[in-house]
C-alpha cells in the first residue's frame, strides 16, 4: 500500500468532479462493498460521487424457496446439512437454519466445499447435503467437488445449489432506465475465473464504462479514479481490466470447462427481483444424481415476494438502505427481514453496522 | 462476493498444493491450475486454488501514476 | 477410579467425595479448600472488595494455547485484574455430563491447578454436579472470584486525550476458536492468547493512579469492549487502525475466513485508558512486562463525538466502529 498513490488518487477524484453532478457508480460484488466500507473510503471521496451497491452478495439473492427446500430436505431426511457461515441465517417463508440446528438438527458449517469428499466417507451411514450457493467465483470449485464425488463413486453425498451468474442481472440492472449508473466497478474473482472479457457487453452494448478491479483499498481507487475519468471526460467509453496480476482477458480455461461439464445454464430466481433468464447453473443431466432436489424429490417452490420489503430496489440501486421503511427498526442485524440484512456483505447490513450515511 | 488471497506454492503433490501466506500455511486444491510449479503465486478460493498471480504483473495505472506521485 | 463421569458422581455421597478428592482437590487442593464444609471461611481486614463471577462454556474444550480450565481461572483473575484488585480465592463450580471421560476431566484440573499456582490464587469452594446425558455439552465451569481492590486505584472520569493503551496483539484466542471449530486445516503461529493479567497490575502499582479504567475485551473483542466504554462515558473515541497491533498470521487467518479480527475475543490482553501526559511512559513500563512486549497506543478518547468508535483508516479514511451486533461465521464471500 503506497499512500502517495492513494493521496493522488484521492486529490485527482475530487479534482476531475469539482464541476460535475452526480455519479453512480455501481459495484456489484459483497467483497468491493464489504472492503469499501472497511477502508472508509466513502469519506474520503467527495459528496458528489455516489457508490451504490448492486445485486453481488449470494447469500443476499438466494430466494426463499431455496430455504424452504432445504429445511424440508433436513426434515423428511434426516440429512446433515452442510453450509457456508453465513447462509444459516437466512430465512425462508418460515424460519431459517440456524433455527433448525436450535432444535438440534445437524447442521455443519465448512470452509471449502472439497471437504466434504472425506466427511462423506466417513460418515457413510447418513446422506450429507451442500448447500452450493456462490457466483462464478465458487462454481468450479463445486463443480470439482461434484466432479470428484462421482469419481470416487460417493452416493452419499447431494447438492442444492444456487449458483448465479452476473451478465444477466447487469442486463437486468441497465434495462431499467430510473437507474443512470454511470459506471461498474466489476468483480475481480469474477472475473480470474471468467476473464475480463466477460464484462465487454457492458461496453459493447450499453457504452458505459466498467472496470475490472482488485479488493485492496488501492485497487478499488483505482478503479474509480478510472471510471469517473472516464465519466467527466467524455471519452469513448471502455471496459478497463485493473486487476492484471489476477485477471486475464480470458480467464482459466479449467475452470470454465469444469463449469460447463458439471452444469447447464437455466433461469435463476433472484430473492427480491424475481426470475431472471439465463442467470443461473443448474447441475446437469450429466451429475444429476447428485442434484439435491433430484435425489429427494423436492418440487422447487413458488414464492411471493413480501412487498414491504425494499430490498429489490436496495439491490437494484434505485433506493440507498435509509430510504427503505423497515431498515433500523424492524430490520436489523439481529432479525434480518431482507437478504441485504442477512449477510455481512449485505448493503443495509453494511451501512447499519458502519451507520454510514449511505 | 468473493474472499479469496494469494498465496504461495511451497509443496506441490497431484492434486494439492501446501501453500503459505504471512507465516500460515495450508493445504489447497490445485486441479484447476495450469501446470502449477513451487514458487508460483495462486489465488486461494474456499480452499481452492482458481488462478495463478503474476507476481511481475505490470499494472497499467501503476506505471502512469507512480511516476507523478515521486 | 472409573473410566467415565457416571451419574451416581453427583448424588452427593460417597462417589461424588471420590471425585472430588481423586480428581479436583488432587490438582488445587488447599487448606482452606480441604477444610471448608458449606462455605470456606478466610479474615479480611478493612479492605475495598471486587468480586465477580463467570462460566464457561467454550468448545472445543482443548486448544492450542489452553483449555476450558485454564480460561476458567484466567478469565475471572482477569476480571479482577481490569478492576484493579489483586486477586484472592475463587470457587469452582463444575456441571459435568454423564459419560464424561475422567482422563480428560483430570487433564482440566490439572490445569486448573496449573494456572491456580502460577498465580497464587487458590480455590477454596466449589460444587460438583453430574447431569444425565445431553442436559449440558460435556462439561461447563463456573468460577466466582474475590479480590482486594489495591489503594492506589480508582476509576477516574475519563477526558478528552486520554490515551488507549492495549497490551499485546489482538484477536488471538477468538480467531484459534474459529480454526478449530470450523476444522481449518492450518499450520503456523495460531494460539490463544490466554493468559493471567494480575502480574501487570502487580507491576503497574505505582502508576495506577494515572490509569482512568481498565477493561479485557473477551467476547465481542476490542471492538466491543471500546463501545462499552465510550457508551458509560459518554465520550468518543478515535483509533487509530495502523497502530493496532495483530500477528500476521492471525491477520492471514481472519482474511481468509473473512472475518474481523476487531471482533474477536483476546483472552490475555487489557485495554488500560489513561492521562495523555503519562501514556507513553505508561506505556515503557508496560512494554517490559512479561507477555505485554508488543503493547502500543492505539487511540484516545474525545469529546467531539458521543459514545461513538471511529477509526482513522490506513487510507486515511473513516469508519465508524460499532459494538458486535451479530455472531461472527466464516464467509465464502
Amino acid at each position: 500500500m503506497d499512500k502517495k498513490i492513494i493521496k493522488r488518487l484521492i486529490d485527482e477524484i475530487n479534482f476531475m468532479t469539482t464541476q460535475t453532478q452526480e455519479i453512480k457508480i455501481m459495484e456489484v460484488c459483497g467483497t468491493h462493498t464489504k472492503n469499501i466500507a472497511m477502508s472508509g473510503i466513502k469519506s474520503l471521496l467527495p459528496p458528489n460521487i455516489k457508490l451504490i451497491s448492486g445485486p453481488g452478495c449470494p447469500v443476499c439473492v438466494s430466494e426463499e424457496s431455496y430455504i424452504d427446500n432445504a429445511i424440508e430436505i433436513l426434515r423428511k431426511y434426516n440429512v446433515i446439512i452442510a453450509s457456508f457461515g453465513d447462509m444459516i441465517r437466512v430465512s425462508g417463508t418460515n424460519g431459517n437454519l440456524l433455527d433448525e440446528k436450535a432444535k438440534g438438527e445437524d447442521i455443519r458449517i465448512i470452509y471449502s466445499p472439497l471437504e466434504l469428499i472425506e466427511m462423506a466417507e466417513q460418515i457413510k451411514n447418513k446422506n450429507i447435503v451442500f448447500l452450493g450457493v456462490g457466483f462464478e467465483t465458487t462454481a468450479p470449485v463445486i463443480a470439482l467437488t461434484i466432479k470428484k464425488a462421482a469419481e470416487r463413486k460417493i452416493n452419499n453425498l447431494f447438492f442444492l445449489t444456487s449458483l448465479k451468474l452476473m451478465p444477466p442481472i447487469l442486463h437486468y440492472i441497465m434495462g431499467q432506465t430510473i437507474n443512470n449508473i454511470d459506471g461498474f466497478i466489476c468483480p475481480g474473482h469474477v472475473a480470474s475465473v471468467t476473464g475480463s472479457e466477460y464484462f465487454r457487453f457492458i461496453e459493447e452494448e450499453y457504452y458505459l464504462p466498467a472496470a475490472v478491479c482488485g479488493f485492496e483499498a488501492e485497487d478499488i481507487l483505482i478503479g474509480i479514479h478510472n471510471l469517473v475519468k472516464q465519466i467527466t471526460q467524455k471519452e469513448n467509453k471502455k471496459l478497463n481490466n485493473l486487476y492484471t496480476r489476477c485477471v486475464k482477458s480470458n480467464g482459466n480455461p479449467i475452470a470454465k470447462k469444469l463449469i460447463n461439464e458439471v452444469f447447464k445454464v437455466s433461469d435463476g430466481e433472484w430473492r427480491g427481483i424475481g426470475i431472471v433468464k439465463g442467470s443461473s447453473l443448474n447441475i446437469n443431466e450429466n451429475y444429476k444424481k447428485y442434484d439435491a432436489l433430484n435425489a429427494f424429490k423436492i418440487e422447487n417452490k413458488s414464492f411471493k415476494i413480501n412487498t414491504n420489503c425494499q430490498c429489490k430496489e436496495v439491490l437494484l440501486g434505485n433506493k440507498i438502505p435509509k430510504e427503505c421503511n423497515l431498515f433500523g427498526k424492524i430490520c436489523n442485524p439481529f432479525k434480518p427481514y431482507g437478504p441485504c440484512m442477512v449477510s455481512s456483505e449485505g448493503t443495509c447490513f453494511i451501512a447499519y453496522r458502519y451507520k454510514e450515511e449511505v | 462476493m468473493c474472499i479469496a488471497i494469494p498465496c504461495e506454492i511451497i509443496e506441490l503433490t497431484n492434486t494439492k498444493a501446501k501453500v503459505t501466506i504471512m507465516g500460515v500455511k495450508t493445504i489447497v486444491n490445485i486441479q484447476l491450475i495450469d501446470n502449477p510449479k513451487v514458487g508460483d503465486f495462486v489465488l486461494i478460493h474456499a480452499g481452492c486454488a482458481i488462478e495463478k498471480v503474476d507476481k511481475n504483473y505490470s499494472d497499467i495505472y501503476f506505471d502512469m501514476i507512480k511516476p507523478l506521485c515521486d | 477410579m472409573e473410566n467415565a463421569v457416571t451419574l451416581r458422581c453427583g448424588d452427593g455421597g460417597k462417589y461424588t467425595n471420590s471425585l472430588i478428592k481423586d480428581v479436583f482437590y488432587r490438582h488445587f487442593g488447599n487448606e482452606l479448600l480441604t477444610n471448608s464444609m458449606d462455605a470456606a471461611v478466610f479474615d479480611l481486614n478493612k479492605e475495598r472488595l471486587a468480586f465477580t463471577t463467570d462460566s464457561f462454556v467454550v468448545k472445543p474444550l482443548f486448544f492450542p494455547g489452553g483449555d476450558i480450565g485454564k480460561l476458567a481461572v484466567c478469565g475471572t483473575i482477569n476480571d479482577l485484574s481490569v478492576s484493579g484488585a489483586k486477586p484472592l480465592y475463587l470457587s469452582c463450580s463444575v456441571i459435568i455430563e454423564e459419560g464424561f471421560d475422567i482422563k480428560t476431566l483430570t487433564k482440566i484440573a490439572e490445569s486448573i491447578g496449573d494456572a491456580c499456582k502460577k498465580t497464587g490464587v487458590k480455590i477454596i469452594t466449589g460444587d460438583t454436579k453430574v447431569v444425565e446425558k445431553g442436559s449440558v455439552d460435556g462439561i461447563f465451569i463456573n468460577t466466582s472470584g474475590i479480590g482486594v481492590v489495591l489503594e492506589e486505584y480508582n476509576s477516574k472520569p475519563i477526558i478528552d486525550g486520554d490515551c488507549i493503551i492495549i497490551t499485546g496483539g489482538i484477536a488471538e484466542h477468538g480467531t484459534t476458536i474459529a480454526v478449530e471449530r470450523y476444522n481449518i486445516n492450518i499450520e503456523g503461529k495460531i494460539q490463544s492468547d490466554c493468559m493471567p493479567l494480575n502480574n501487570i497490575i502487580e507491576k503497574l502499582q505505582k502508576n495506577l493512579k494515572y490509569i482512568k479504567i481498565m477493561k479485557d475485551p473477551t467476547r465481542g473483542g476490542v471492538a466491543t469492549a471500546l463501545n462499552e466504554i465510550a457508551e458509560k462515558s459518554n465520550m468518543g473515541v478515535i483509533l487509530n487502525e495502523e497502530s493496532i497491533p495483530i500477528e500476521k498470521e492471525i491477520k492471514s487467518v481472519n482474511e481468509m475466513l473473512g472475518l474481523d479480527p476487531l471482533y474477536l475475543a483476546c483472552e490475555g490482553r487489557m485495554i488500560i485508558v489513561a492521562e495523555k501526559q503519562k501514556s507513553k511512559d505508561l506505556l515503557e513500563e508496560i512494554k517490559c512486562i512479561t507477555g505485554c512486549e508488543n503493547s502500543t497506543i492505539i487511540g484516545n478518547f474525545t469529546c467531539d463525538i458521543k459514545s461513538k468508535v471511529l477509526m482513522e483508516t490506513v487510507i486515511g479514511g473513516k469508519r465508524i466502529i460499532g459494538p458486535l451486533e451479530e455472531n461472527l461465521l466464516p464467509r465464502i464471500c
